[in-house]
């Protein structure tokens, strides 16, 4: 069973990635060229995307914004114990099954354990 | 880059039952991932088609994000006889849909360049209207295979 709130951040972090990518002009100009059609997000989808953002509890959605300000992306995959975010070896106590959200000791990114 | 050797043949279902977009975005997306996760997919794919439709024209479709959920490439490809409306570039509906899923961290563009290869062979089944010929996942594999094979001799 996954968190609520991780839930809540990663489709947060799937979503800015794909609005970073879809509006950035140069990759924007790449999915055009190959053959998608690309729009400005609608005022529907901004509002989506913030209405997400409010059922993030404060100290989770100060944390988010924070690290994504510095890094881009918040969160961070862990393969085989690396946080791919600062590819750093994770303690061995930092376990995947933890219910609680768990930052990467070294870069403060929110981590994923992809199953 | 060839497509092909990407394919699964138990990511491939030949006769999908969704009617509509969003069915067969969630159908394809449990080919991949199950639970929680499918559904967190879904909801990314299905931002992106508010970002224009991924239906390319020509019968088919590409809906394609990237995502935490997956450490690799994943791919899953939907048939419908009956043809889906995906609210396509030249309104005609999608008989053939190639879900494309990657991971944040992609260094090689392999994401990128999967995508523009679909496109391309993609119009090469519409094209010579191969869509609806093969009769199992192995054969279309096979086919995509003789379809890149055909391409990189035509180069």
């Amino acid at each position: 069973m996954m968190n609520e709130q991780m839930e809540i951040l990663i489709k947060l972090h799937d979503l800015d990635l794909l609005l970073k990518e879809l509006t950035n002009p140069k990759t924007r100009d790449q999915y055009k060229k190959i053959g998608f059609k690309v729009e400005d997000p609608s005022v529907e989808l901004l509002e989506a995307r913030k209405n997400l953002a409010e059922k993030l509890s404060e100290d989770h959605a100060v944390a988010y914004e924070r690290i994504r300000k510095k890094y881009e992306r918040a969160l961070a995959p862990v393969i085989k114990g690396f946080c791919y975010g600062c590819f750093q070896k994770l303690p061995t106590q930092m376990a995947s099954e933890s219910d609680e959200i768990q930052h990467c000791p070294n870069c403060g990114r929110i981590l994923y354990w992809v199953r | 880059m060839n497509l092909s050797p990407l394919l699964l043949k138990d990511r491939i279902n030949l006769d999908i039952k969704a009617k509509t977009k969003e069915d067969a975005v969630d159908e394809l997306v449990l080919m991949v991932k199950k639970g929680a996760d499918a559904e967190l997919l879904s909801s990314t794919l299905l931002k992106r088609e508010e970002l224009g439709s991924t239906g390319i024209g020509r019968g088919i479709a590409i809906p394609h994000c990237r995502s935490l959920i997956v450490d690799k490439l994943e791919i899953a490809v939907g048939r419908s006889s009956k043809g889906i409306n995906f609210t396509s570039i030249d309104k005609k509906p999608v008989h053939i849909i190639f879900l494309v899923v990657a991971p944040p961290q992609d260094p090689e563009n392999q994401y990128l360049l999967t995508l523009a290869r679909i496109v391309q062979i993609g119009k090469e089944l519409s094209k010579k209207d191969l869509i609806m010929r093969p009769q199992s996942p192995e054969e279309f594999i096979k086919l995509i295979g003789e379809i890149e094979k055909n391409i990189a001799r035509d180069k």
